[in-house]
């Protein structure tokens, strides 16, 4: 089984790079592959818990949440999470970490392939 | 974990976005895990204004250190200036000028490609 590494630049509604993300992983991860994710400038949106939409039964973060039930590992730039106010990640939904681009690094020399979006 | 190599291809102009610095902070990023992960950087596209003379780059000045340190190569594809009628004079000395061809080498032999 491969290990796939996304990079995730993008944020939540404005563009579809994060659906796109998550349908990719979740496919992933149903195979049985290992999903790795870090997520860089607005993508640090993603993961946030407070996130609602009218009419929308699942939003971004629910989706993320998903991932992460289903073993995916999630890594935020955290330069990019508190130049953002997101004060460390403390309104993300469980298992994402606030890490930095050295978990990046890391994720480059682990995985199989990687996916920019 | 291995070391890989990774070609990092800017294709937004230096104005209107922050992508152009927000690659070369990945771009040294890469290089700061254990294995030492090899980055070269490849203008296309508007990103190709970044290279010009004129252009103010203190704001990625410290990033533009770390990989001329480490011996990142950083590219500038020729088609790119010509499409945008960019003299090859006006491109700073920092950067070297290659034709697609040879670019498309760059991206047969990485390992990854992450364009901003």
């Amino acid at each position: 089984m491969a290990t796939i590494g996304m990079l995730l630049t993008l944020g939540p509604y404005q563009f579809e790079n994060w659906e796109t993300a998550c349908n990719v992983a979740q496919s992933a991860l149903e195979k049985g592959h290992q999903v790795k994710m870090f997520l860089y400038l607005d993508g640090v949106y993603n993961p946030i818990k407070l996130q609602t939409f009218p009419d929308m039964d699942v939003v971004p973060k629910d989706r993320f949440e998903d991932l992460v039930k289903k073993g995916a590992q999630i890594v935020a730039c955290g330069v990019c999470v508190n130049a953002r106010g997101l004060d460390k990640g403390k309104d993300y939904i469980e298992g994402p970490v606030v890490g930095g681009l050295p978990d990046f690094a890391e994720m480059v020399s682990e995985v199989d392939t990687l996916i920019t979006l | 974990m291995a070391q890989r190599t990774v070609l990092v291809t800017i294709n937004q102009a230096p104005f209107g976005n922050i992508f152009y610095t927000e690659g070369l902070r990945a771009a040294v990023g890469i290089t700061s895990g254990i294995d030492e992960n090899i980055a070269t950087v490849a203008y296309l596209g508007d990103g190709v204004y970044f290279t010009l003379h004129s252009v103010d780059r203190k704001d990625t000045e410290r990033y533009m250190a770390t990989l001329q340190k480490q011996g990142a190569k950083m590219l500038v594809e020729r088609e790119s200036l010509k499409e945008r009628r960019i003299k090859e004079r006006d491109v700073a000395t920092e950067f070297q000028i290659i034709p697609r061809k040879e670019l498309l080498k760059f991206v047969q032999a990485a390992d990854f490609v992450i364009d901003f």
